[in-house]
């Protein structure tokens, strides 16, 4: 399924895409199923090493700009039949999720993108604290001021969707090369020409750029430069008990997540204003701090006591790549034939991946303009035509 | 033995032990040795490493899920009670796949019902109940009063040591400056100073031909006592290092609860952990390595009066667990692996004592009754044979894992190394001495370094 | 039945691990979250050490090439009760200064 390299990569290829992550992937297999062939993969460690291995897993809906919502409710739809389409569970489990605010002045704020979501068809609603009770019975509810909730959001297990992805990819004969890293890229200043890898030379008219936080120094390599802001969030795990927290808690006050996982553990992070942010990959400091683990369980026992007497288990952490608009860039760039990309996706890059990849490997393959891609453009920036989503929390 | 002065309910019946004593051991003098049940197929386990490393004795305390009973010190009114694991549709569900479990594809549950999209919802909801292991805290136990916000900085030291053993010990000694050392035990003097004291004091004076022991034994005392006057070292006892984060800081527990310390040196002498070997049915209660035993035969004190122990293996710890086991009046079986060279004065000893004496064995099966250990099952490397030994315990002395969590932690390069017992330092010699990538002066040493009682015995004696 | 268990906290056999290695599971990284080994409780203390040198076996190589899997903190389980008492300890103080920032004006 996950085939270790053997010899070199090889000497042509139709594309090449960078990043052995839920992008890289799923564009490998949307493009194989809509009949592309001679297809390579790059990762420079093992499957899902970047973002996505270290990712929460969460999937919403609940979001407070059009496309963003349009993304993320194809993505439902995906998630619900993806386990059978790739042959491999998912562990996609529509527990909901409920996002609380200690803070009167976002009330309004969620009480309009209830509105919105509504509009799309996205069955969320707005609750008073109380009523929250009703879904996490424990939870403390003394500080909060307001809430939504949506049944149809929900979490997946994030390695076996990249295992599943490069299970059905490799079935239709894209070739992954684990443990391969991308050196440098050949273009004569207008077109892709080639890449230059640890295990030799490809030469390829397309490169796709999925390196997730490491896409803005890809991209810097063909001179295309992304606004992206690489930030460092940690994460962790706790021991793990019988199922007793059916949806994904988040706050938008203090910026706390936790779900249950699968396997019973709590799931979740907390950010942190205080976290340098990265410049240069090669700094990407991914070590563990114990400020985290003690923030992040501050927060969780004045939300949900009863962990007090639960235990964190292990901790990690990972990078978002954050736009300015917090919303990705997808597609190419004016003037550089052969150069597509779906990064920044500024911490929500899981849950969206499916449909971009579907939607760019659409595009790519001929299949005309899209709308949503053309919004998500690198272009947008220098059109200044940008609208933030509010909601992004970690 | 003192007379028994706390009573505990273990699952409604009252049960009288001794002040002192942990969970796990209250309840083995008791005649529990199962103490919980694996989360797939149900197994039986129990207290197999006493350093709450295994999850063997993970059991619901004073209405708190998951708690380590090898770790918890019982006390009066104290309720323990074992958590059904994995069991949300009977434990016979998990007897059926156990059965079966050769037959079942291995993470069978990512690739069955993947559609259509309605059967693996429903397949996520069949399988959810079963996932997890222990329910929620009791409501009471959540609700009282947390600990209060403390401030327990240590502060910063020249060197911080971890590990009060023999290496451990020689460096806090050698270090320069202000040095903490700190130990997961009470007393001083390493996780074995304990058991050789009480095979020292036994009948028949069994570690009389044991000269190896003798001279190790006089050596933790020296150092202890050299490191109780050193003016230098001041000891963190009954503190264990509980997480490491870079570039210098130590996360510690106490009786008191979390502290932290930073240092411009550390030392990580955290020796080894018992290593069982892969042989059949080796996760039954009953099992344990010789660090799992000094624990247990020792602060804990478990009975051992009159029971049938098989000490496998080879090297000084097997001589020292069955001084000791004898000191605590059990029955001892001494099966030597083909690899042991015992020297003659410790065959005599052994004749001297009554211990039985096998040779040329390796173990191939444990064999149950009732849930726990009954007999070991050996290969004598004569086809066809399977000689056969009843015991209630086995100490399976095989060579020691390095403990390399924190030095991982705080940066070392670690290598994969058989030969040395597991993950020890790249560099050549399996000494690390150095700084890390974020600038820490680290050395590792002792046995987590990869070395073990012997050679540290052969240096000794050198 | 009788089984030869590699990692007790997720059950996982040694012939389990072998056929999920047979069945493209090829690297420790995605044996560990594909079979659970060094992923239950003891957190591979039990079963990391072991693991590697099975797949060194299954894969006829040296087992120093097997690289080694993250041990993240901490290194006992700890309770968010004990873990919110503490006091909030500093960033990586010196790391964070040997490494550049990028521009403080994009907020979070
Ligand atoms: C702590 C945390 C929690 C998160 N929680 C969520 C969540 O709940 N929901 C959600 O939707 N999103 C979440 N995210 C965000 C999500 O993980 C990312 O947006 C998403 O995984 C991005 O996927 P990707 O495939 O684009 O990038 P990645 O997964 O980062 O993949 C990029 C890959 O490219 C490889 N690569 C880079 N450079 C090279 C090179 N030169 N040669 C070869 N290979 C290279 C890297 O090794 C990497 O594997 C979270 C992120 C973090 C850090
Ligand atoms: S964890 Fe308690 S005996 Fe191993």
């Amino acid at each position: 399924m996950i085939p270790l390299p053997e010899g070199p990569v090889p000497a042509t290829a139709d594309a090449v895409i960078v990043g052995g992550g839920i992008n890289g992937l799923a564009i490998a297999y949307e493009l194989a199923r809509r009949g592309m062939k001679r297809l390579v993969v790059l990762e420079r460690d093992y499957l899902g090493s970047g973002s996505t291995g270290r990712c929460g897993g969460g999937i919403r809906q609940q979001w407070t700009t059009a496309e963003n919502i349009r993304l993320a409710q194809e993505s439902v739809a995906a998630f619900e039949h993806l386990a059978g389409e790739l042959g491999l569970q998912t562990f996609f489990r529509q527990g909901g999720y409920l996002m609380v605010t200690e803070d009167e002045s976002h009330l309004d704020s969620l009480r309009k993108a209830v509105a919105l979501q509504n509009s799309c068809q996205v069955p969320s609603r707005y609750l008073e604290p109380r009523e929250c009770l009703d879904i996490v019975p424990q939870l403390d509810i003394s500080r909060l001021k307001g809430a939504t909730f949506c049944q149809k959001d929900g979490t997946a297990y994030p390695f076996s969707v990249v295992w599943g992805y490069a299970k059905a990819a490799t079935r239709r004969g894209v070739r992954i090369f684990i443990r391969t890293r991308l050196l440098e890229v050949r273009h004569d200043g207008d077109r892709i020409t080639g890449v230059l890898t640890d295990r030799g030379e490809i030469s390829t008219p397309l490169l796709i750029n999925c390196a997730g936080p490491w896409s803005r120094s890809l991209a810097a390599m063909v001179g295309v430069q992304l606004p992206n802001r690489q930030e460092r969030h940690e994460i962790m795990v706790s021991e793990s008990c019988k199922p007793f927290l059916d949806p994904m808690v988040i706050s938008i006050s203090d910026g706390i997540y936790f779900s249950q996982s699968m396997r019973g553990e709590i799931v979740g992070g907390i950010g942190d204003p205080d976290e340098p942010h990265w410049d240069r990959p090669a700094q990407f400091d991914t070590r563990s701090q114990l400020r985290f683990a003690v923030r992040f369980a501050r927060a969780l026992t004045a939300y949900w006591p009863p962990a007090r007497k639960l235990r964190l288990m292990r901790q990690w952490a990972g990078m978002y790549d954050v736009t300015p608009d917090h919303r990705p860039i997808l597609g190419g760039v004016p003037g550089l034939e052969g150069y597509q990309m779906a990064c920044g996706y500024s911490g929500h890059g899981f849950m969206l991946a499916p449909m971009a990849a579907s939607r760019l490997a659409k595009q790519i393959t001929g299949g005309g303009p899209d709308a949503i891609i053309d919004s998500l453009s690198l272009a947008r920036f220098s059109r200044g035509d940008i609208e933030a989503d509010a909601f992004v929390v970690g | 033995m003192a007379d028994p002065a706390v009573t505990i309910l273990f699952e409604g019946q009252p049960l009288a032990c001794r002040p002192g004593q942990s969970v796990a051991a209250a309840l083995w003098d008791h005649g529990v040795k199962v103490l919980s049940h694996s989360p797939k197929y149900g197994r039986p386990r129990g207290a197999s490493c006493a350093r709450g490393h295994c999850m063997g004795c993970l059991m619901r305390i004073d209405g708190v899920p998951n708690v380590r009973a090898c770790h918890t010190p019982v006390h009066e009114g104290l309720r323990v009670a074992r958590q059904d694991a994995g069991a949300a549709y009977g434990r016979p569900m998990q007897s059926a796949l156990s059965g079966t479990g050769h037959l079942l594809p291995v993470g069978f549950y990512y690739k069955w019902f993947t559609k259509p999209a309605a059967l693996s919802k429903l397949f996520m909801r069949i399988i959810r109940p079963v996932t997890g292991i222990g329910r929620l805290p009791d409501e009471a136990a959540w609700r009282a009063a947390p600990p209060p916000p403390r401030s327990r900085d240590l502060g910063r030291w020249d060197t911080v040591v971890v590990g009060g053993g023999a290496a451990g010990m020689a460096a806090a000694l050698a270090a320069e400056g202000r040095t903490l050392l700190i130990d997961d035990a009470a007393h001083g003097g390493g996780q074995r100073r304990e058991a050789l004291d009480l095979a020292a004091a036994g009948d028949g004076d069994p570690l009389a031909g044991l000269h190896r022991l003798r001279r190790l034994r006089a050596l933790l005392h020296e150092r202890d006592a050299l490191v109780a006057a050193a003016p230098h070292v001041t000891r963190a006892p009954s503190t264990t290092v509980v997480g490491c984060y870079q570039p210098d800081m130590l996360l510690l527990r106490d009786a008191a609860g979390l502290s932290v310390a930073r240092a411009d040196r550390i030392v990580w002498a955290a020796g080894a952990l018992d290593q069982l070997g892969l042989f059949d049915d080796h996760d039954l209660p009953g099992i344990l390595g010789p660090r799992a035993l000094y624990r247990l035969a020792g602060r804990d004190g478990i009975d051992l009066r009159g029971r049938a122990v098989v000490v496998w293996g080879h090297g000084p710890d097997q001589w020292l667990c069955a001084a000791l086991l004898h000191a605590r009046g059990a029955r001892v079986v001494l099966a030597l692996d083909p690899t042991a060279a015992p020297d003659e004065n410790a065959l005599a000893t052994a004749r001297r004592l009554g211990w039985q004496l096998r040779t040329g064995l390796r173990p191939l099966a444990a064999l149950g009754r009732a849930g726990s250990l009954a007999a070991l099952r050996f290969d004598d490397g004569r086809n066809g044979t399977r000689p056969e030994s009843a015991c209630e315990i086995a100490v399976i002395c095989g060579r020691g894992k390095p403990v390399y969590d924190g030095a991982y932690q705080l940066g070392a390069d670690l290598v994969l190394d058989p030969l040395r017992g597991g993950y020890v330092p790249r560099a050549a010699g399996g000494r690390w001495d150095g700084r890390t990538p974020a600038g820490l002066n680290l050395t590792i040493a002792g046995e987590a370094a990869g070395a073990t009682l012997a050679d540290l015995l052969e240096e000794v004696t050198a | 039945m009788s089984k030869r268990i590699l990692c007790r906290c997720e059950d996982v056999t040694i012939e389990e691990f072998g056929k999920a290695y047979r069945d493209g599971f090829a690297e420790m990284e995605a044996l560990k979250r594909f079979t659970g080994v060094g992923t239950g409780f003891c957190q591979g203390k039990g079963c990391l050490c072991e693991s590697a040198l099975e797949l060194a076996r299954l894969r006829g190589v040296d087992p120093a090439q097997i690289p080694l899997t993250n041990i993240r903190p901490p290194i006992e389980p700890l309770t968010f009760e004990e873990l919110a008492s503490l006091d909030l300890p500093p960033l990586m103080g010196e790391l964070e200064a040997a490494l550049p920032r990028t521009d403080p004006e994009v907020g979070p």
